[in-house]
């Protein structure tokens, strides 16, 4: 585990991204110390722009963005995670269950990953979300969570079908191996970097998800996150008024997330796949790696 | 399950693999509707509030409770047994009759679907084509110089973009593009003052508003495009006949558009594809924040407004797009990949 | 659709354009929000009609002036008399009145109108079917309309039905769902010279029968969707005549062009916290039974910041304790404000102090006062999710409602179930608003009359008061305004001692105009009428009349 570690922050783009994964992580959690001010009440006059005392600016309500920011960092965050934590749990269970069992099991979740796959997703999620009235931040968490593992079962499935191929898992299961401890002890530890690609993918289509169904007007209004932000924004017209700051922290927020979050799940997929780098050093070492390959291929030729 | 090996069987073998293949994903497209198309019957069913109380709260309205009621029942809602009413929803994928619109009252759904499609298809279609176009040719370049500055350049850019919402993009460019500088309109689909016309006018005028909407949505796909197409390809590269053909002395380019990159594509026209079904829904943020009068926009409204008939129509026709995008990638794969034997 | 019918007539206005240009007028308004314009010119029609249709197209019998005390402006009228005993009114109709098509305007028509109504629900959203008992021809020129209660306010509500040709109607199967592809009407503009889903032009009718006062020859209606397109379209000064909420105005629409764009935001309908007397917790309900608790809600409330910061502004505050509002001062009566005002002032330590002197106490130490009883008081506050400056103004509710003990938090339920929760009382504390009429009566009618009570969502509080009922009641028996003023008076007297409802101040009435191509808009210098372009104010056909292009 530790050596997976290793080589993950040996990875420059997954060390990144994990930093500034991190960092939001320790805003999150910190955020009652960190926020100057109370994410809802009324500090400061209306669509004040950044300044010492607002860093970045008020609200039209004249509440302080910068501490809205950091306290919709925690909400943001807590239904990105527990939304991925949904999807990869239903999207592991299937995926591994149907490649494991083979036969109708997976005939039936297949077919069942499927039909989920073809349904539209994002207006089956805005008429789920109006369909349960005023959805708060964990409302949206478990619709997206409910909604949305078929792509991570179906990659699941594949990857496992291929592993119960393997020598050491048909050896595992001639000796006769109970089910319960051949998928939990022979498959799952090799399907970790899957689990985890799934696992932060779905974080961060969470977190874009949550945002957009926020900006319209169909989360909670009286949630403090990222979207909620937009959304009031939004109907202040702070585009209209020039209130920048307003629209743009949040926008800043979400890109940035999303950008350390696919760092990470770039170095997974390097580090699980290794012919996918772009690192420097990797591309001279590939260069000679190539070079030498033509080489023994005219060799081979001649 | 699996065939006899792929160079012995007989052409006409093969023949009947491919149909039984073809025949048996049909059978799948067949009973994946059904499912879907009962989630979508059932799902409005469950929405609370009724659009008669919602557009006349809307519209600061009095109005007497007998009108209203009277109001209910011109929208259609009269209680017949849910079977029938299922059935009759069945019934209407093949006439095309989803009954009267609420929002746009009297007109029936069909039609007021038909007037969006066209724009949804129009800003769709063009930023598939630039950004699959763009993310594709930029993806083999990032592949071919792995590590090299395209590389280094595009492919954290894609990756970047890649996860920035759409309604982000949308609102940045509205912001700095339209508001700031009023550079492009902020709304509509053409110079609503036109009628529409094959005159250079009116294109133009289609063309200059459906910019900033096409932008942020071929923003929002090119990263994909790009990383789906460098990872094939650097896939691609690794194997054998590539390095053979290289060794063979063929030049560069040829190796790479000719071999690598045509062998590579397979996915990224999946991934094309099966967008397109996606596409109906995912322009939808890009459509209310441009105010753009496309099928996204309606689904939006129909969503507020509680247009039961419009949503149902809506979510059928969705549905019904992402089943045929996933049958053309099935028969892509047919035709363009000669390995295919699944049975 | 559309697109066939428009490009055939493209040819032909383009033609007619050119040669008319010179003395065309036309003026562009924005009178509602839509994402499309639906072709439908069906008066009778309350939900996707177009927004001109009513009074620009269908003139009304007569106009009652909210403004200036419910002066009657007689159009297609031009009397009416209530019998002794209130049991029918008489209308004498205009001579020399025409349809659009020629045809004269008469008795028929009217009685036509009102038949379509009485005996199709779906189009009775006035309510004729409980008002009157029947409508009568008496001469080509006279009506008599039959009430089947008498009441001295029928006719407010009677002048509200559209008056349509019988010539025409008469041969429609289904009015219900008839479109009215080619309106005959008898308003100023009725012809439709072009219309797509994104943009319409209704022009002049050429038998107007009031053309002398006509300088308007075409409105032309952009189809905008949302507050940000109306703000820049208006920034731009491409509206002449507009009613949408633009943020902070001043800096956004009035400055970019000072000399032409102005505005004008009259107090419209009247904004209060509606306290369910029969709030399904016990607790609740005790302490909204109990009047001082109700008075120390209203002192928690900061009016100004709601006005101000939720509102921008744009509403007019109300701190009458009877919730009278500014626009009715004329009715006032000053007792009410000296005894009662104190009640309406944002005051914490007061509410405080209040609800200590009742018996409400922090007996378990959570920081919120139980009920004299021990009972826990937890209010939820309803507002429709999306109307946000009503869910900001609830959160500075909430606020002030916690700072003086009192337990609260805001819940944003969709707007239909908003609705239904106030109909069947399935809710503690509701933000609601109550329209407001050409006199104080109706918006105390709609909301506190006992008859009223459950029956709509104006009237949710299930406040029970049998002598505001009977004053009320007594105000349609007489036509005699020394008679009414007494009696409001007396209105103003319960009400503002009982408080049932925490009045917050008045919506605004949505308005900007610019000047640069007409000249004639009402505002605060020129208040003629009701001012809005929306289709609920018959006014603005008045308001039309009186407009004229810039030389």
């Amino acid at each position: 585990m530790s050596d997976l570690l290793r080589t993950f922050l040996r990875n420059r783009k997954a060390a990144i991204g994990l930093t500034i994964v991190l960092i939001y992580v320790a805003i999150a959690i910190f955020a009652p110390l960190i926020a100057p001010f109370d994410p809802v009440a009324r500090i400061g006059r209306p669509h004040q722009a950044p300044s010492a005392e607002h860093w970045l600016g008020t609200t039209r309500m004249g509440r302080d963005v910068f501490s809205q920011l950091v306290w919709g960092t925690r909400t943001s965050l807590m239904v990105g995670i527990v939304a991925g934590l949904i999807v990869t749990a239903i999207g592991t269970a299937i995926g591994i269950t149907a490649a494991y069992f083979g036969g109708w099991v997976d005939d039936i979740l297949n077919f069942l990953t499927n039909v989920v796959l073809v349904l539209p997703q994002l207006p089956l999620l805005l008429v789920l979300a109006a369909f349960l009235g005023q959805v708060g931040p964990w409302a949206i968490a478990l619709i997206i969570g409910l909604t949305s593992w078929a792509w991570g079962a179906r990659v699941t499935r594949s990857q496992a079908m291929s592993l119960k191929t393997r020598d050491f898992i048909q050896a595992s299961a001639m000796i006769g191996e109970p089910n319960w401890r051949m998928i939990l002890v022979e498959m799952l530890p090799n399907l970790l970097s899957i689990i985890g690609f799934n696992f932060i993918g779905s974080v961060i289509f969470t977190i874009i998800t949550e945002a957009t169904l926020e900006f319209l007007g169909l989360g909670s209004p009286l949630a403090t996150s990222w979207g909620t932000m937009l959304y009031n924004a939004q109907t202040a017209s702070a585009i209209m008024v020039g209130a920048w700051w307003e629209i743009l922290a949040p926008c800043a927020a979400i890109v940035l997330i999303g950008v350390g979050l696919s760092l990470m799940n770039f170095g997974v997929d390097e580090i699980a796949n290794p012919r996918m780098r772009t690192l420097g050093n990797v591309a001279k070492a590939l260069r000679i790696e190539k070079r030498l390959t033509r080489q023994r291929m005219q060799e081979a030729n001649q | 399950m699996s065939g006899p090996a792929f160079g012995l069987t007989s052409s006409l073998d093969r023949w009947f693999d491919l149909m039984r293949f073809l025949l048996k994903r049909l059978g799948f497209y067949c009973v994946a509707f059904l499912v879907a198309a009962t989630f979508n019957f059932m799902i409005p069913r469950m929405l609370p509030g009724n659009p008669a109380d919602i557009m006349l709260a809307n519209s600061g309205g009095m109005i007497a409770p007998e009108a209203r009621d009277a109001l209910m029942a011109t929208f259609g809602f009269i209680d017949a047994p849910l079977h029938e009413q299922y059935f009759a929803y069945l019934g209407s994928i093949f006439t095309w009759d989803f009954g009267l619109s609420i929002k746009f009252y009297p007109m029936p759904v069909a039609d007021v679907l038909i007037q969006a499609l066209p724009w949804t298809l129009f800003l769709t279609g063009s930023a598939l084509l630039i950004s699959f176009s763009i993310g594709t040719l930029l993806g083999i370049l990032a592949a071919w110089r792995r590590g090299q500055l395209t590389d280094v350049i595009a492919s954290p850019t894609a990756l970047a973009l890649q996860s920035v919402p759409a309604v982000v993009v949308a609102l940045c460019g509205l912001y700095f593009l339209a508001v700031q500088n009023r550079f492009f309109p902020t709304s509509y689909a053409f110079n609503p003052s036109l009628d529409p016309a094959w005159s250079w006018e009116f294109i133009s005028s289609v063309l200059y508003h459906g910019f900033l909407p096409v932008v942020t949505l071929s923003v929002v796909l090119i990263g994909g495009y790009l990383i789906t197409m460098r990872n094939n390809m650097i896939g691609q590269l690794g194997e054998d006949y590539l390095a053979m053909a290289e060794a063979k002395g063929l030049s560069d380019a040829r190796v790479r558009y000719a071999y690598a990159a045509r062998n590579a594509l397979l996915p990224s026209v999946t991934a094309l594809a099966l967008s397109f079904g996606a596409l109906f829904g995912g322009s939808l943020i890009t459509e209310v924040v441009f105010n753009y009068p496309g099928v996204g926009n309606l689904l939006y409204l129909g969503i507020v407004g509680r247009d039961f008939p419009l949503i149902q129509g809506q979510l059928l026709i969705m549905t019904l797009a992402m089943l045929l995008a996933n049958l053309a990638v099935d028969l892509a794969y047919v035709f363009l990949d000669p390995r295919l034997k699944r049975a | 659709m559309n697109f066939k019918t428009t490009a055939g007539l493209l040819a032909s206005v383009a033609l007619w354009s050119t040669a008319a240009q010179a003395e065309e007028t036309v003026l562009t308004a924005l009178p509602d929000q839509v994402t499309a314009w639906v072709e439908n010119f069906n008066p009778f029609n309350q939900t996707t009609a177009a927004p001109s249709v009513l009074h620009f197209m269908y003139e009304p019998l007569i106009i009652f002036n909210a403004i200036d005390g419910g002066k009657p402006i007689y159009r297609l009228a031009t009397a009416f008399d209530y019998a002794d005993d209130l049991s029918a009114i008489t209308v004498t109709l205009r001579d020399g009145v025409q349809w659009s098509d020629g045809e004269a305007f008469t008795a028929d028509d009217v009685v036509k109108s009102f038949d379509l109504a009485l005996s199709n629900s779906a189009l009775d959203s006035v309510g004729m079917a409980q008002m009157l008992s029947g409508v009568d021809k008496v001469d080509d020129k006279t009506v008599r309309f039959n009430l089947a209660t008498p009441s001295s306010q029928a006719m407010y509500q009677i002048v509200r039905v559209p008056i349509v040709p019988e010539h025409i109607w008469s041969g429609v199967d289904d009015p219900v769902t008839f479109t009215n592809p080619n309106p005959v009407g008898s308003g100023p503009l009725t012809e439709i010279r072009r219309f797509t889903p994104q943009e319409y032009t209704q022009c002049r009718n050429a038998n107007y029968w009031d053309a002398d006062s006509l300088k308007v020859d075409c409105m032309r209606f952009p189809q905008i969707a949302n507050n940000d397109q109306a703000l820049a379209a208006a920034a731009n000064g491409e509206l002449d005549w507009m009613g949408s909420f633009l943020p902070d105005i001043d800096n956004t629409f009035v400055a970019k062009d000072p000399e032409h764009h102005s505005y004008w935001l009259p107090g419209g309908s009247l904004v209060a916290f509606y306290m369910n007397f029969e709030a399904p917790e016990a607790g609740d309900k005790a302490a909204f039974n109990n009047q001082n608790f109700r008075r120390a809600v209203s002192m928690a409330f900061d009016r100004e910041a709601m006005v101000e910061i939720a509102g921008y502004g744009y509403p007019t505050i109300n701190q009458y304790p009877s919730g009278l509002g500014r626009a009715f001062h004329a009715w006032n009566n000053a007792e009410v404000d000296e005894k009662f005002g104190a009640f309406t002032q944002y005051d914490i330590e007061a509410a405080k102090a209040l609800l200590a002197e009742a018996g409400f106490k922090d007996i378990d130490g959570d920081g919120f006062v139980e009920t004299p009883d021990g009972e826990q008081i937890d209010l939820e506050v309803i507002v429709p999710n999306g109307w946000t400056d009503w869910v900001n103004s609830c959160q500075i509710a909430v606020e002030g409602l916690n700072a003086a003990g009192i337990k609260a938090n805001v819940s944003t339920p969709e707007a239909a179930i908003w609705t239904e929760k106030l109909i069947t009382g399935e809710y503690d504390m509701a933000i609601n608003s109550v329209r407001v009429g050409a006199t104080p009566f109706n918006q105390y009618l709609d909301s506190l009359h006992e008859d009223n009570q459950a029956k709509s969502r104006f009237a949710a509080s299930r406040y029970y008061n049998a002598e505001l009922s009977e004053l009320l009641d007594a105000f349609t028996q007489t036509s005699d305004t020394e008679k009414q003023m007494a009696i409001m008076a007396d209105v103003q007297t319960i009400v503002g001692e009982d408080m049932p409802l925490a009045y917050v101040f008045n919506n605004p009435r949505w308005y900007q105009y610019n000047t640069k191509r007409f000249t004639g808009f009402f505002n605060s210098e020129n208040p003629v009428a009701n001012p809005v372009v929306h289709k609920t104010n018959p006014a603005r056909l008045v308001h039309l009349l009186n407009l004229r292009p810039v030389e």
